[in-house]
């Protein structure tokens, strides 16, 4: 036996041991692979610089880097398992050096093989989700391809993380002391000790994390706090202070605060004394302490899922809502004073439109831009204008005196109480000889979002007296009844105008970013759903191997306490608490971090977030119950077996 | 006679904030070809003074020479190859690798050594026609008595001539009729090869078997009775200082 042909014997016959190694590797490998397939379809590819490949290409990183983690702490439970192995390997005068060969090679034997099974399975799964995605963006079908490039790219980067992990395992396994390989995880529990103040930091940081989150909607309650929000408003990276306060907390909470509650739990005696809550609270103490940093994992994890389906899923249901926002109307077009086909263009569109049937209204407007000397831009539309199409979007009209101007924003999501150019209380044009006091602002963009920044509405006498004028724009706007079916005609009126010419024309329709809203939304959404799985399931996965590694040591313990008269009831409350918590807390937690995380996305949208929210947390609530009886049930029966009853 | 083992002024000392002493003052000197018992009752430190002749556990003070040379000045690597090429271990539950066959396990030493296949197929043919555990060799650990688990464990010990055998309560985990067996075997080997054989026991039957037994109690040497013509004879004088040393030898 030749020390190659040893390794190959150890993975060749210690087949059930290194299968939850070797699967979880195939499930990283066939999500890493089909999602890689996706990216290099042609015809995705062929779209380079565009948003889709970027977003494809940051999901593939991301999907690399927790692949990574994910193996890491696979091949960590794995090799505790066989650290007595390991010791008597080296009692009888295995080098440091060959413990790391027969790692490495047991590893790379493994993921060989996971790679290649990960490929094969992934190619069958890789359909599917071609399948899916081509639905998605509205593709006819995106053929099967033979995915080389996939396939090169994964071999790659999973013999590199394969590579990293065995250049790794010495810091997993402590090849110093022999005797405590031998002894493996028996070593005696130590006092365990905390921080009154690291606590106490774990809440604050927490805290301050969660206010900041949720600083922009606290505007306007009262002066001192609004001062505060302004402050926050102006502190650079705040996203990121704001996530490594969550982060930081987070890690505490579960390395010093737990414990601190715990063992509070313990001095009050008439509670801790009661039955067998002594027996689960000291004991959790021990687990949290050693479990600190999987539960801190799971709920970074399991924040990041729910907050990425969330988020997907509240985009995805606004879209058709935003597009109605940002494009109050169907089509705009929209003509500068040069342009002398400007009557010949809209009669084309009208035509156009009466063609194929649409009724439609048409509100056509002046709109005058001026550029002071110190390079200050200011758009003006005239009261009667504004009115027309005040009245066809149901605002109310306005009726100006001549030194008065009402402002109107240029985008949806401006807020009339914080934007700089909507917080102007006088405006002034010809360069000062015309001095306006804003008396309001319009509730809604007129045109849609991006045109005409810096509008302004004046009485027609005062727009009739403006002298100054670098620009006299025509714009036309249709209210079509039936917009969602005007891609057709859209097509056919860009083949004959184009998308404009620069200095005479340009327009718009809302049909169009609706389409491409749409299918960003839904590539949002199907990224989404793919990471948030992903991370859930391994979230879920780093709590599975950690309880099948301490499953040996517990049940040691349980027979014991069997032994002295513990009832198998009790036990199994026992069990119970302690499986609940390691399963229910990161949970929780994971639930409160999205929830203050999509506060912050609630300031990009338009529209409340919060039943999606709830609609995540409760599906994956029952997906975690459903988790932790098939756990609990399995612990239990295993428990049953040896215990004395 | 050649001083294959000796120890000189050993401590070993636990712990930090509480200290507790588990090897006081420790010295022996053992020469080629002996084959040494080392009896104590729980606690008396019997194991630990193994772990540190075995090399896997430094001592607080003292020396440790193994042949002349003291193990714990050689690096990591070296002391690897210390272990691999001169000293040969049995433990109490064997400590057999489940992956491996009979076989493989009794050549492992050997193929950590790196040596020819066709050596390693020579070596292994005679030391289990020796162990008479040839009809088992490719059998798995898991399809084997105690018995023959053990005397894998001795082959394993035995296959690279080493120039200390160590044995950590090796019929612990026998029945009477095993552990004769394995007795035998190591009184044989011992007495056929030369090999310079320290067995740490509690069972007094066992301990008879050695040319001479040492006692130790709360980590400091006790007493120390050497074996005459008769085995019988030398068995309850093996009593006689263990009642000596107040109750069971555990």
């Amino acid at each position: 036996m030749t020390f190659t042909k040893f390794a190959l014997n150890n993975v060749k016959r210690n087949g059930r041991v290194y299968l939850a190694y070797f699967l979880s590797s195939v499930f990283t490998i066939m999500v890493f692979f089909s999602f890689a397939v996706n990216l290099f379809h042609p015809v995705i590819a062929g779209k380079s610089g565009g948003a889709i490949e970027l977003i494809m290409g940051q999901t593939e990183a991301a999907i690399l880097v927790f692949s990574f983690l994910f193996i890491l702490i696979s091949v960590g439970a794995f090799l505790k398992v066989r650290s007595k192995e390991f010791g008597i390997l080296m009692i009888l005068g295995m080098s440091k050096k060959q413990l790391r060969r027969l790692i490495f090679l047991e590893n790379m034997i493994i993921g060989c093989l996971a790679i290649a099974t990960g490929i094969t399975i992934g190619l069958v799964f890789s359909k599917f989700l071609l399948m899916l995605l081509s639905s998605i963006l509205a593709y006819d079908s995106l053929s099967f391809y033979l995915p080389y490039q996939a396939i090169l790219l994964t071999i790659v980067f999973f013999v590199l993380i394969f590579l990293g992990i065995s250049a790794l395992t010495p810091l997993i396994i402590r090849t110093n002391s022999i005797i405590y390989l031998l002894k493996g995880a028996k070593k005696p529990n130590r006092e365990i000790k905390f921080s009154i103040i690291q606590s106490v930091l774990a809440l604050f940081l927490l805290g301050t994390g969660y206010f900041m989150a949720i600083s922009p909607h606290l505007y306007d309650i009262n002066p001192f706090l609004n001062r505060i929000v302004l402050f926050i408003e102006k502190i650079p990276y705040v996203e990121v202070i704001l996530t490594t306060s969550v982060v930081v907390g987070t890690y505490l909470f579960f390395s010093q605060f737990s414990i601190l509650v715990l063992n509070w739990l313990k001095k009050n005696r008439s509670f801790y004394m009661y039955k067998s809550n002594i027996l689960w609270i000291s004991d959790l103490i021990y687990r949290i302490k050693d479990n600190a940093r999987m539960l801190f994992l799971v709920t970074i994890l399991s924040a990041v899922a729910f907050t990425a389906i969330t988020g997907v899923y509240a985009l995805s249901s606004v879209v058709r809502d935003e597009s109605l926002k940002d494009n109050p109307f169907a089509l705009t077009y929209t003509s500068y004073s040069s342009n002398d086909q400007e009557l010949e263009q809209v009669k084309i569109i009208d035509e156009m439109l009466e063609n194929h049937g649409f009724k439609y209204e048409k509100y056509k407007s002046e709109v005058i831009k001026q550029v002071s000397k110190d390079n200050y831009t200011v758009h003006i539309i005239k009261q009667s204008d504004y009115n027309k199409r005040a009245s066809a979007l149901g605002l109310d009209l306005v009726a100006l005196d001549k030194d008065q101007a009402l402002l109107v924003p240029v985008y949806v999501r401006f807020d009339p109480k914080r934007d700089k150019t909507l917080i102007q209380k006088n405006i002034s044009l010809d360069e000062g000889q015309i001095n306006l006091e804003v008396v309001g602002v319009a509730p809604k963009v007129i045109f849609y979002s991006g045109l005409f920044r810096n509008l302004v509405v004046v009485n027609d006498e005062t727009y009739n007296e403006i002298k100054y004028i670098d620009e006299r724009y025509h714009s036309y706007s249709y209210d079509i009844y039936d917009w969602l079916n005007t891609l057709e005609v859209t097509e056919k009126l860009r083949e004959i105008l184009g998308v404009g010419e620069h200095g005479k024309y340009f327009w718009s329709t809302r049909i169009e970013g609706y389409m491409l809203e749409n299918q960003n939304k839904k590539l949002f959404l199907y990224v989404g759903f793919f990471l948030g799985a992903i991370f859930f399931l391994g979230a879920s996965s780093f709590l599975y191997f950690r309880l099948y590694t301490d499953l040996n040591q517990e049940k040691d313990k349980y027979i014991g306490l069997s032994k002295i008269g513990l009832s198998f009831k009790e036990i199994k409350k026992v069990a119970s608490i302690q499986i609940s918590v390691l399963f229910f807390i990161p949970y929780i937690l994971a639930s409160i971090h999205t929830y203050f995380a999509i506060q912050v996305l609630q300031t990009v949208l338009y529209s409340s977030v919060l039943s999606q929210f709830l609609v995540v947390v409760v599906v994956f609530l029952i997906l975690n119950l459903i988790y932790y009886i098939s756990v609990r049930t399995r612990y239990i029966n295993y428990l049953k077996r040896f215990v004395v009853m | 006679m050649l001083e294959i083992l000796k120890l000189n002024h050993i401590y070993k000392i636990y712990g930090d904030k509480v200290q507790h002493s588990a090897l006081k003052d420790i010295n022996l000197s053992i020469e080629k070809g002996e084959f040494v018992g080392i009896m104590g009752p729980s606690g008396s430190g019997k194991t630990t003074l193994l772990n540190v002749i075995s090399t896997i556990d430094a001592p607080t003070s003292g020396e440790v020479l193994i042949n002349g040379e003291n193990p714990y000045k050689l690096d990591s690597s070296e002391l690897a190859l210390f272990r691999r090429r001169k000293l040969g271990f049995v433990f109490q539950d064997f400590n057999l690798i489940d992956t491996l066959t009979i076989g493989e396990n009794i050549i492992l030493p050997l193929t950590l050594d790196g040596q020819r296949v066709s050596t390693m197929d020579k070596k292994l043919k005679e030391v289990a026609a020796r162990l008479n555990i040839e009809n088992i060799i490719s059998k798995r650990t898991y399809e084997v008595s105690g018995g023959q688990a053990q005397r894998t464990a001795i082959a394993r010990a035995i296959i690279h001539s080493p120039l200390l055998l160590l044995a950590d309560e090796p019929t612990g985990n026998l029945d009477s009729k095993a552990a004769k067996d394995v007795m035998e075997l190591f009184e044989s080997i011992n007495r056929d090869t030369g090999v310079t054989t320290v067995m740490v026991t509690h069972d007094p039957k066992s301990a008879s078997y050695c040319h001479r037994v040492m006692f130790i109690k709360d980590g400091q040497f006790f007493n120390e009775i050497h074996r005459g013509d008769s085995h019988q004879k030398f068995y309850h004088e093996i009593l006689d200082v263990l009642s000596l040393l107040g109750g069971e030898a555990r």
